[in-house]
Protein backbone atom coordinates (compact mmCIF):
# COMPACT_ATOMS: atom_id res chain seq x y z
CA UNK A 1 0.00 0.00 0.00
CA UNK A 2 2.79 2.32 1.01
CA UNK A 3 4.64 1.53 -2.14
CA UNK A 4 1.64 2.29 -4.30
CA UNK A 5 1.22 5.60 -2.55
CA UNK A 6 4.89 6.49 -2.97
CA UNK A 7 4.89 5.58 -6.63
CA UNK A 8 1.63 7.37 -7.24
CA UNK A 9 2.99 10.52 -5.65
CA UNK A 10 6.13 10.38 -7.77
CA UNK A 11 4.15 9.75 -10.96
CA UNK A 12 1.82 12.64 -10.30
CA UNK A 13 4.81 14.83 -9.47
CA UNK A 14 6.56 13.90 -12.72
CA UNK A 15 3.40 14.54 -14.73
CA UNK A 16 2.79 17.90 -13.07
CA UNK A 17 6.46 18.75 -13.43
CA UNK A 18 6.38 18.18 -17.18
CA UNK A 19 3.10 20.07 -17.47
CA UNK A 20 4.56 22.92 -15.42
CA UNK A 21 7.67 22.99 -17.59
CA UNK A 22 5.64 23.15 -20.82
CA UNK A 23 3.52 25.89 -19.28
CA UNK A 24 6.60 28.11 -19.01
CA UNK A 25 6.67 28.60 -22.77
CA UNK A 26 4.40 31.16 -24.37
CA UNK A 27 3.37 28.78 -27.12
CA UNK A 28 0.96 31.20 -28.73
CA UNK A 29 3.79 33.65 -29.35
CA UNK A 30 6.33 31.00 -30.31
CA UNK A 31 3.96 29.46 -32.84
CA UNK A 32 2.54 32.82 -33.96
CA UNK A 33 -1.03 31.86 -33.14
CA UNK A 34 -3.88 34.12 -32.18
CA UNK A 35 -6.41 32.96 -29.56
CA UNK A 36 -9.28 33.29 -32.00
CA UNK A 37 -7.51 31.52 -34.86
CA UNK A 38 -9.91 28.56 -34.91
CA UNK A 39 -13.00 30.75 -35.04
CA UNK A 40 -11.40 32.99 -37.64
CA UNK A 41 -10.46 30.08 -39.86
CA UNK A 42 -13.90 28.53 -39.52
CA UNK A 43 -15.55 31.85 -40.30
CA UNK A 44 -13.37 32.23 -43.37
CA UNK A 45 -14.28 28.72 -44.38
CA UNK A 46 -17.98 29.28 -43.82
CA UNK A 47 -17.75 32.45 -45.85
CA UNK A 48 -15.91 30.67 -48.68
CA UNK A 49 -18.66 28.05 -48.85
CA UNK A 50 -21.34 30.67 -48.57
CA UNK A 51 -19.91 33.07 -51.13
CA UNK A 52 -20.07 30.39 -53.81
CA UNK A 53 -23.80 30.95 -54.06
CA UNK A 54 -23.44 34.73 -54.21
CA UNK A 55 -23.61 36.33 -57.63
CA UNK A 56 -21.30 39.16 -56.79
CA UNK A 57 -21.77 42.36 -58.76
CA UNK A 58 -18.41 43.71 -59.85
CA UNK A 59 -19.50 46.56 -62.11
CA UNK A 60 -17.90 49.90 -61.22
CA UNK A 61 -21.26 51.62 -61.40
CA UNK A 62 -22.29 49.60 -58.38
CA UNK A 63 -19.07 48.99 -56.48
CA UNK A 64 -17.61 52.48 -56.59
CA UNK A 65 -20.59 54.35 -55.11
CA UNK A 66 -21.06 51.68 -52.44
CA UNK A 67 -17.38 51.84 -51.56
CA UNK A 68 -17.59 55.62 -51.39
CA UNK A 69 -20.52 55.52 -48.97
CA UNK A 70 -18.86 52.83 -46.93
CA UNK A 71 -15.62 54.80 -46.72
CA UNK A 72 -17.43 57.96 -45.71
CA UNK A 73 -19.24 56.11 -42.97
CA UNK A 74 -16.10 54.46 -41.66
CA UNK A 75 -14.08 57.67 -41.73
CA UNK A 76 -16.77 59.67 -39.93
CA UNK A 77 -17.13 57.02 -37.24
CA UNK A 78 -13.57 55.84 -36.72
CA UNK A 79 -14.14 52.38 -38.15
CA UNK A 80 -11.35 50.61 -39.99
CA UNK A 81 -12.59 50.59 -43.59
CA UNK A 82 -10.49 47.57 -44.50
CA UNK A 83 -12.05 45.49 -41.74
CA UNK A 84 -15.52 45.44 -43.28
CA UNK A 85 -16.02 43.56 -46.53
CA UNK A 86 -19.07 44.57 -48.46
CA UNK A 87 -20.50 42.45 -51.27
CA UNK A 88 -23.40 43.24 -53.60
CA UNK A 89 -25.35 40.17 -54.61
CA UNK A 90 -27.41 40.23 -57.79
CA UNK A 91 -30.83 38.95 -56.83
CA UNK A 92 -34.34 40.32 -56.90
CA UNK A 93 -34.80 39.60 -53.20
CA UNK A 94 -34.92 42.61 -50.92
CA UNK A 95 -32.43 42.02 -48.14
CA UNK A 96 -29.11 42.89 -46.56
CA UNK A 97 -27.27 41.20 -43.75
CA UNK A 98 -24.04 41.09 -41.83
CA UNK A 99 -22.41 37.73 -41.47
CA UNK A 100 -19.30 35.80 -40.42
CA UNK A 101 -15.86 37.22 -41.08
CA UNK A 102 -17.15 40.82 -41.00
CA UNK A 103 -18.79 40.41 -44.39
CA UNK A 104 -21.80 42.45 -45.33
CA UNK A 105 -24.08 41.33 -48.14
CA UNK A 106 -26.51 43.67 -49.89
CA UNK A 107 -28.94 42.45 -52.52
CA UNK A 108 -29.44 44.49 -55.68
CA UNK A 109 -33.17 44.06 -55.10
CA UNK A 110 -32.86 46.22 -52.00
CA UNK A 111 -30.78 48.93 -53.64
CA UNK A 112 -33.35 49.17 -56.41
CA UNK A 113 -36.08 50.00 -53.88
CA UNK A 114 -34.13 52.79 -52.21
CA UNK A 115 -35.22 56.40 -52.54
CA UNK A 116 -31.84 57.93 -51.79
CA UNK A 117 -28.31 57.30 -50.59
CA UNK A 118 -29.23 58.05 -46.98
CA UNK A 119 -31.54 55.03 -46.95
CA UNK A 120 -28.80 52.87 -48.37
CA UNK A 121 -26.48 54.23 -45.68
CA UNK A 122 -29.14 53.49 -43.05
CA UNK A 123 -29.19 49.83 -44.07
CA UNK A 124 -25.41 49.63 -44.24
CA UNK A 125 -25.16 51.51 -40.95
CA UNK A 126 -27.52 49.12 -39.21
CA UNK A 127 -25.53 46.10 -40.38
CA UNK A 128 -22.14 47.68 -39.66
CA UNK A 129 -23.49 48.48 -36.18
CA UNK A 130 -24.18 44.77 -35.66
CA UNK A 131 -20.55 44.08 -36.56
CA UNK A 132 -19.15 46.91 -34.46
CA UNK A 133 -21.27 46.08 -31.43
CA UNK A 134 -20.04 42.50 -31.55
CA UNK A 135 -23.45 41.01 -32.30
CA UNK A 136 -22.05 38.66 -34.96
CA UNK A 137 -19.54 37.18 -32.58
CA UNK A 138 -18.80 33.80 -31.11
CA UNK A 139 -22.43 32.67 -31.08
CA UNK A 140 -22.68 32.89 -34.82
CA UNK A 141 -19.24 31.50 -35.34
CA UNK A 142 -20.06 28.54 -33.13
CA UNK A 143 -23.16 27.79 -35.15
CA UNK A 144 -21.27 28.41 -38.37
CA UNK A 145 -18.63 25.95 -37.22
CA UNK A 146 -21.23 23.31 -36.43
CA UNK A 147 -22.91 23.86 -39.77
CA UNK A 148 -19.69 23.82 -41.76
CA UNK A 149 -18.84 20.50 -40.17
CA UNK A 150 -22.33 19.14 -40.79
CA UNK A 151 -22.24 20.26 -44.40
CA UNK A 152 -18.79 18.79 -44.94
CA UNK A 153 -19.97 15.52 -43.44
CA UNK A 154 -23.13 15.38 -45.50
CA UNK A 155 -21.52 16.81 -48.63
CA UNK A 156 -24.37 19.23 -49.15
CA UNK A 157 -24.26 22.27 -51.38
CA UNK A 158 -23.33 25.77 -50.42
CA UNK A 159 -26.67 27.34 -51.24
CA UNK A 160 -28.13 25.86 -48.13
CA UNK A 161 -25.32 27.18 -46.01
CA UNK A 162 -26.09 30.64 -47.23
CA UNK A 163 -29.64 30.32 -46.00
CA UNK A 164 -28.73 28.56 -42.79
CA UNK A 165 -26.18 31.17 -41.80
CA UNK A 166 -28.52 33.95 -42.84
CA UNK A 167 -31.25 32.51 -40.62
CA UNK A 168 -28.87 31.93 -37.78
CA UNK A 169 -27.66 35.49 -37.85
CA UNK A 170 -31.17 36.89 -37.74
CA UNK A 171 -32.38 34.39 -35.18
CA UNK A 172 -29.54 35.05 -32.82
CA UNK A 173 -30.17 38.79 -32.89
CA UNK A 174 -32.51 39.73 -30.12
CA UNK A 175 -34.91 42.62 -30.22
CA UNK A 176 -32.62 44.53 -27.87
CA UNK A 177 -29.69 44.06 -30.21
CA UNK A 178 -31.78 45.23 -33.16
CA UNK A 179 -32.68 48.39 -31.26
CA UNK A 180 -29.04 48.96 -30.41
CA UNK A 181 -28.09 48.54 -34.05
CA UNK A 182 -30.83 50.94 -35.14
CA UNK A 183 -29.62 53.61 -32.73
CA UNK A 184 -25.96 53.09 -33.54
CA UNK A 185 -26.74 53.14 -37.27
CA UNK A 186 -28.61 56.44 -36.86
CA UNK A 187 -25.59 57.85 -35.06
CA UNK A 188 -23.40 56.76 -37.95
CA UNK A 189 -25.67 58.63 -40.36
CA UNK A 190 -25.54 61.71 -38.18
CA UNK A 191 -21.76 61.61 -37.95
CA UNK A 192 -21.44 61.50 -41.72
CA UNK A 193 -23.78 64.48 -42.07
CA UNK A 194 -26.76 62.55 -43.33
CA UNK A 195 -30.24 62.80 -41.87
CA UNK A 196 -30.39 60.26 -39.00
CA UNK A 197 -34.17 60.20 -39.32
CA UNK A 198 -33.72 58.37 -42.61
CA UNK A 199 -33.10 55.39 -40.36
CA UNK A 200 -36.68 55.66 -39.14
CA UNK A 201 -38.01 56.13 -42.67
CA UNK A 202 -36.06 53.13 -43.87
CA UNK A 203 -37.32 50.97 -41.01
CA UNK A 204 -40.90 51.75 -41.99
CA UNK A 205 -40.34 51.56 -45.71
CA UNK A 206 -38.87 48.09 -45.61
CA UNK A 207 -40.86 46.66 -42.75
CA UNK A 208 -42.64 44.19 -44.98
CA UNK A 209 -39.36 42.71 -46.16
CA UNK A 210 -38.03 42.11 -42.68
CA UNK A 211 -34.56 43.19 -43.65
CA UNK A 212 -33.65 44.62 -40.29
CA UNK A 213 -34.44 41.45 -38.46
CA UNK A 214 -36.00 38.21 -39.37
CA UNK A 215 -39.38 38.61 -37.80
CA UNK A 216 -40.66 42.13 -38.01
CA UNK A 217 -44.27 43.02 -37.88
CA UNK A 218 -45.82 46.38 -38.47
CA UNK A 219 -46.05 47.27 -34.79
CA UNK A 220 -42.47 46.47 -34.24
CA UNK A 221 -41.13 48.63 -37.07
CA UNK A 222 -43.36 51.49 -35.94
CA UNK A 223 -41.93 51.28 -32.44
CA UNK A 224 -38.41 51.04 -33.72
CA UNK A 225 -38.91 54.03 -35.99
CA UNK A 226 -40.39 56.04 -33.11
CA UNK A 227 -37.44 55.17 -30.94
CA UNK A 228 -35.13 56.69 -33.55
CA UNK A 229 -37.32 59.79 -33.83
CA UNK A 230 -37.08 60.27 -30.06
CA UNK A 231 -33.29 60.21 -30.15
CA UNK A 232 -31.52 63.50 -29.71
CA UNK A 233 -28.95 64.56 -32.22
CA UNK A 234 -26.75 67.61 -32.00
CA UNK A 235 -27.13 70.03 -34.84
CA UNK A 236 -24.40 69.37 -37.33
CA UNK A 237 -25.33 71.55 -40.18
CA UNK A 238 -27.12 71.06 -43.44
CA UNK A 239 -27.27 67.44 -44.53
CA UNK A 240 -25.24 66.75 -47.56
CA UNK A 241 -25.37 64.57 -50.59
CA UNK A 242 -22.39 62.29 -50.98
CA UNK A 243 -23.00 60.83 -54.42
CA UNK A 244 -23.92 62.94 -57.40
CA UNK A 245 -27.44 62.43 -58.75
CA UNK A 246 -26.05 60.78 -61.88
CA UNK A 247 -23.96 58.32 -59.86
CA UNK A 248 -27.01 57.41 -57.79
CA UNK A 249 -29.12 56.98 -60.92
CA UNK A 250 -26.50 54.79 -62.52
CA UNK A 251 -26.22 52.70 -59.35
CA UNK A 252 -29.97 52.11 -59.33
CA UNK A 253 -30.01 51.46 -63.05
CA UNK A 254 -27.29 48.81 -62.68
CA UNK A 255 -29.28 47.08 -59.96
CA UNK A 256 -32.28 46.61 -62.15
CA UNK B 1 12.68 -10.83 -10.98
CA UNK B 2 8.90 -10.98 -11.23
CA UNK B 3 8.61 -13.75 -13.82
CA UNK B 4 9.56 -16.58 -11.46
CA UNK B 5 6.38 -16.08 -9.44
CA UNK B 6 4.31 -17.18 -12.39
CA UNK B 7 5.87 -20.63 -12.68
CA UNK B 8 5.74 -22.45 -15.99
CA UNK B 9 3.89 -20.49 -18.63
CA UNK B 10 2.26 -22.17 -21.59
CA UNK B 11 2.58 -20.93 -25.11
CA UNK B 12 -1.13 -20.03 -25.44
CA UNK B 13 -0.95 -18.08 -22.17
CA UNK B 14 1.87 -15.98 -23.58
CA UNK B 15 -0.21 -15.34 -26.63
CA UNK B 16 -3.28 -14.31 -24.68
CA UNK B 17 -1.36 -12.06 -22.28
CA UNK B 18 0.44 -10.42 -25.16
CA UNK B 19 -2.92 -10.04 -26.89
CA UNK B 20 -4.13 -7.79 -24.07
CA UNK B 21 -1.39 -5.28 -24.81
CA UNK B 22 -1.80 -5.51 -28.56
CA UNK B 23 -5.50 -4.97 -28.00
CA UNK B 24 -4.88 -1.87 -25.94
CA UNK B 25 -2.47 -0.58 -28.59
CA UNK B 26 -5.02 -1.04 -31.34
CA UNK B 27 -7.61 0.57 -29.11
CA UNK B 28 -5.35 3.57 -28.53
CA UNK B 29 -4.98 4.09 -32.25
CA UNK B 30 -8.66 3.70 -33.04
CA UNK B 31 -9.63 5.46 -29.85
CA UNK B 32 -7.46 8.55 -30.16
CA UNK B 33 -10.34 10.77 -31.22
CA UNK B 34 -12.75 9.05 -28.84
CA UNK B 35 -10.83 7.87 -25.76
CA UNK B 36 -13.78 5.94 -24.32
CA UNK B 37 -13.34 3.27 -27.02
CA UNK B 38 -9.92 2.66 -25.57
CA UNK B 39 -11.09 1.89 -22.10
CA UNK B 40 -14.07 -0.14 -23.23
CA UNK B 41 -11.93 -2.31 -25.53
CA UNK B 42 -9.38 -3.07 -22.83
CA UNK B 43 -12.19 -3.63 -20.35
CA UNK B 44 -13.83 -6.18 -22.65
CA UNK B 45 -10.52 -7.93 -23.11
CA UNK B 46 -10.05 -8.05 -19.36
CA UNK B 47 -13.48 -9.63 -18.90
CA UNK B 48 -12.62 -12.20 -21.53
CA UNK B 49 -9.35 -13.09 -19.81
CA UNK B 50 -10.77 -13.11 -16.30
CA UNK B 51 -10.99 -16.87 -16.18
CA UNK B 52 -7.45 -17.28 -17.49
CA UNK B 53 -4.36 -18.26 -15.52
CA UNK B 54 -2.63 -15.93 -13.08
CA UNK B 55 -0.18 -14.86 -15.80
CA UNK B 56 -2.95 -13.92 -18.23
CA UNK B 57 -5.03 -12.19 -15.57
CA UNK B 58 -2.09 -10.24 -14.19
CA UNK B 59 -1.16 -8.87 -17.59
CA UNK B 60 -4.69 -8.06 -18.64
CA UNK B 61 -5.18 -6.14 -15.39
CA UNK B 62 -1.96 -4.22 -15.92
CA UNK B 63 -3.12 -3.37 -19.45
CA UNK B 64 -6.45 -2.18 -18.05
CA UNK B 65 -4.99 -0.20 -15.15
CA UNK B 66 -2.56 1.60 -17.44
CA UNK B 67 -5.48 2.69 -19.60
CA UNK B 68 -7.34 4.49 -16.83
CA UNK B 69 -5.14 7.61 -16.42
CA UNK B 70 -4.66 7.67 -20.17
CA UNK B 71 -8.43 7.63 -20.58
CA UNK B 72 -8.89 10.54 -18.18
CA UNK B 73 -6.14 12.66 -19.76
CA UNK B 74 -7.14 11.96 -23.35
CA UNK B 75 -10.75 12.63 -22.51
CA UNK B 76 -9.95 16.05 -21.09
CA UNK B 77 -7.85 16.77 -24.17
CA UNK B 78 -10.63 15.57 -26.45
CA UNK B 79 -13.35 17.74 -24.94
CA UNK B 80 -11.03 20.69 -24.64
CA UNK B 81 -10.28 20.35 -28.36
CA UNK B 82 -13.98 20.11 -29.18
CA UNK B 83 -14.65 23.24 -27.15
CA UNK B 84 -11.98 25.12 -29.09
CA UNK B 85 -13.22 23.81 -32.43
CA UNK B 86 -16.73 24.99 -31.67
CA UNK B 87 -15.53 28.33 -30.34
CA UNK B 88 -16.75 27.81 -26.77
CA UNK B 89 -13.27 28.72 -25.64
CA UNK B 90 -10.14 30.13 -27.20
CA UNK B 91 -6.87 28.51 -28.13
CA UNK B 92 -4.29 29.19 -25.42
CA UNK B 93 -0.73 28.38 -24.40
CA UNK B 94 -2.15 26.32 -21.53
CA UNK B 95 -3.98 24.12 -24.02
CA UNK B 96 -0.83 23.64 -26.08
CA UNK B 97 1.18 22.84 -22.94
CA UNK B 98 -1.42 20.27 -21.91
CA UNK B 99 -1.50 18.88 -25.44
CA UNK B 100 2.27 18.35 -25.38
CA UNK B 101 2.26 16.82 -21.90
CA UNK B 102 -0.55 14.41 -22.69
CA UNK B 103 1.11 13.43 -25.94
CA UNK B 104 4.37 12.72 -24.14
CA UNK B 105 2.41 10.55 -21.75
CA UNK B 106 0.79 8.78 -24.70
CA UNK B 107 4.21 8.07 -26.15
CA UNK B 108 5.43 6.72 -22.81
CA UNK B 109 2.35 4.54 -22.59
CA UNK B 110 2.87 3.35 -26.16
CA UNK B 111 6.49 2.36 -25.53
CA UNK B 112 5.62 0.54 -22.32
CA UNK B 113 2.75 -1.28 -23.99
CA UNK B 114 4.98 -2.48 -26.83
CA UNK B 115 7.61 -3.61 -24.35
CA UNK B 116 4.95 -5.52 -22.39
CA UNK B 117 3.53 -7.11 -25.50
CA UNK B 118 6.99 -8.28 -26.56
CA UNK B 119 8.08 -9.60 -23.16
CA UNK B 120 4.84 -11.43 -22.43
CA UNK B 121 5.20 -13.10 -25.80
CA UNK B 122 8.54 -14.39 -24.49
CA UNK B 123 6.88 -15.51 -21.28
CA UNK B 124 8.37 -12.70 -19.22
CA UNK B 125 6.59 -10.00 -17.30
CA UNK B 126 7.32 -6.38 -17.89
CA UNK B 127 6.25 -4.60 -14.75
CA UNK B 128 5.41 -0.92 -15.19
CA UNK B 129 6.24 1.65 -12.61
CA UNK B 130 3.18 2.22 -10.39
CA UNK B 131 0.77 0.19 -12.56
CA UNK B 132 2.66 -3.04 -11.85
CA UNK B 133 2.44 -2.29 -8.14
CA UNK B 134 -1.28 -1.56 -8.34
CA UNK B 135 -1.80 -4.73 -10.37
CA UNK B 136 0.00 -6.75 -7.68
CA UNK B 137 -2.43 -5.31 -5.19
CA UNK B 138 -5.55 -6.06 -7.23
CA UNK B 139 -4.64 -9.35 -8.83
CA UNK B 140 -4.77 -12.27 -6.45
CA UNK B 141 -3.36 -15.61 -7.35
ZN1 LIG C 1 -30.38 43.82 -37.59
Amino acid sequence: MNRVFRELLLSVAVFCGIFYATLQVDWMRVLHLSPTIVGDKLSEWAWDLMSKSIREVEADDVCLPIDTLMREMCLANGIDTASVHIVVDRTSEVNAFATVGRHLVIYTGLIRQMDNEAQLCAVIGHEVAHLQLGHIQSGIRRQAAINVILILLSGNGSGQLNEIIGDMVSNSLTRAKENEADAQGARYLHAMHLDPLEMATTLEKFESYGIFSYLTDHDDSKKRADRIRKMEFSDNGPYRQILSSETWERLQESCR
Amino acid sequence: MKSEEFGVIHEDEKERASGCYVMSLVAVMIGLPMPIINLVATGIFYLMSRKGTYFVRWNSIQALVSQVPLFVMNNILFWWTIRILFCFTELSSVYIAYFITVNLYNIYDFVETVRSAVSTRKGKVHEWYLYGTITDMICKR
